[in-house]
């Protein structure tokens, strides 16, 4: 009885160890591999929102990962088990949004244009013009991967706020 | 050859979806969801069948009380230009609201829905200290609420407050607590913009989320999320008390409620989440860039 109870742990033991290994995690947004923890490390390659990574050993504050032929370190704040949602096709239907990625749409401000549904309640509650326009103006903020980064940087922020 | 594999999976749905919804509601809101996402596998990539099947992912999502992506953020674009009209124009500083978009999208980034683009806008209204935040990731702000910050970490923890309700989708099951009174069809119409139905739901759920608030559980779940977002970015976490602490005197709170959350016990609630942090007192507040970039510009 007790044998049985000590290889069914062990079963069970091997098979959340293989789980583990096989772990696999989502990017938040656009994030730099590094390879080693910190600041420091050498970047090695930037990773898209939503890239799939296999998570080799999961430190503390950084996990060390494989994607696409790289290896290297991630923070595991940058990490998320949920595939971040693709608006891509949800946007399609907006003017001049036709198989745009995110960052490209955040980037270009090419989110101009207010839906079908959206014009037709303007029509229909008689929304005055500038109405209509600060939507639009509000979606046509643009930020860069790069702007982020620096605004982060200069704030001690995200990537760079690990190391304090 | 096309419309006949649909139509096997579509016929594989509905009788999957007549077995298993003899078992009870939970089934069938699954299989109804089951159902809209092999009609979306089978139509990818060709408009034209999208479109014949449309009028059937909308019975299918009606019988789910499920909003698609693309409706929600419909629904935010819409319900947005109501919230313009009530409040007031945009800050005419474009320096301003880039500032603020780039607060807002360094905490939504750990939020449970980073995918979401997130807009964010600043409306020139002194006589208002309120954040707005709608389905789809459309979040308003007013000058009268950045008069009264001292930091960009209290920014950043009011739109992650803001942004947890998104991500969370407080805003959607608010919303739909409100419209399961009507018919699954004219659910499913609601988003036609040929209907005047779809007015009238962008009406329902302004009511609904702008006058009368959200309830005291979902804000004291904002305020968790949102402080965990703030931390996780970087910023000093105690960024909702300062607001809260002059609540407790004054009454006024940064959104709009028809019954009032207390703003003590959500106060204890965020506290509670702090200790889990451990030392956090050298994270960042950033008052002089917030005073830079937004008390000077006021």
């Amino acid at each position: 009885m007790n044998r049985k109870v000590i290889v069914c742990a062990a079963l069970a033991s091997l098979a959340l160890a293989v789980a583990a290994q096989a772990q696999v995690l989502y990017t938040r947004g656009t994030t730099r591999l590094r390879d080693s923890q910190g600041l420091g490390g050498k970047i090695v390659g930037s990773l898209a929102q939503g890239t799939p990574v296999q998570v080799l050993q999961d430190g503390t504050r950084y996990c060390r990962v494989s994607t696409d032929g790289m290896t290297g370190y991630l923070r595991k704040a940058d990490l998320t088990e949920s595939k971040p949602e693709d608006v891509t096709a949800a946007l399609r239907g907006a003017p001049g949004t036709s198989n745009i990625r995110l960052a490209e749409l955040q980037t270009s401000g090419a989110m101009r244009g207010l839906s079908k549904n959206s014009l037709a309640y303007a029509e229909s509650r008689q929304i005055p013009v500038w109405a209509r326009q600060a939507v639009d103006q509000m979606r046509a903020v643009s930020t860069t991967p790069e702007e982020m980064d620096a605004f982060e940087k200069a704030g001690g922020l995200g990537d760079y706020a690990g190391d304090q | 050859m096309e419309l006949l594999r649909i139509r096997s999976l579509v016929l594989c749905a509905a009788v999957l979806s007549a077995t298993l919804g003899l078992q009870g509601c939970e089934n069938m809101e699954s299989v109804g969801k089951l159902g809209v996402q092999i009609i979306d596998t089978a139509v990818q990539g060709d408009e034209e069948d999208a479109r014949k099947w449309e009028a059937v992912k909308r019975t299918a999502r009606a019988v789910t009380g499920d909003i698609d992506l693309a409706e929600e953020i419909s629904m935010g674009e819409s319900m947005s230009m109501a919230v313009f009209v009530q409040l007031g124009k945009p800050h005419p500083d474009a320096a301003l609201q880039r500032y603020v978009s780039l607060v807002g999208r360094t905490v939504a980034r750990y939020s449970e829905r980073p995918g979401l683009p997130y807009w964010f806008a600043v409306i020139q209204n002194d006589q208002e200290s309120v954040a707005v935040s709608l389905p789809g990731g459309y979040i308003i702000v007013t000058t009268g609420l950045l008069r009264k910050l001292k930091g960009e970490n209290e920014l950043a923890c009011i739109l992650a407050h803001e942004v947890a309700h998104v991500a969370q989708k407080h805003g959607l099951e608010t919303t739909l607590r409100d419209t399961r009174f009507a018919s699954l069809v004219e659910l499913g119409a609601a988003f036609d913009p040929e209907a005047e139905e779809y007015s009238e739901l962008v009406d329902i759920a302004f009511d609904t989320l702008v006058h009368k608030g959200y309830d005291q559980g979902y804000e004291i779940k904002a305020d968790l999320a949102g402080t965990r977002y703030a931390y996780m970015a970087g910023y000093h976490p105690e960024g909702l008390l300062p607001f809260l602490q002059q609540s407790v005197e004054s009454g006024v709170q940064f959104e709009f409620f028809e019954t009032h959350p207390d703003p003590a016990k959500r106060i204890t609630e965020i506290r509670k989440l702090l200790r889990e942090f451990g030392q956090y007192g050298n994270m960042p507040t950033l008052s002089a860039r917030y005073q830079r970039e937004v008390l000077e510009k006021l």
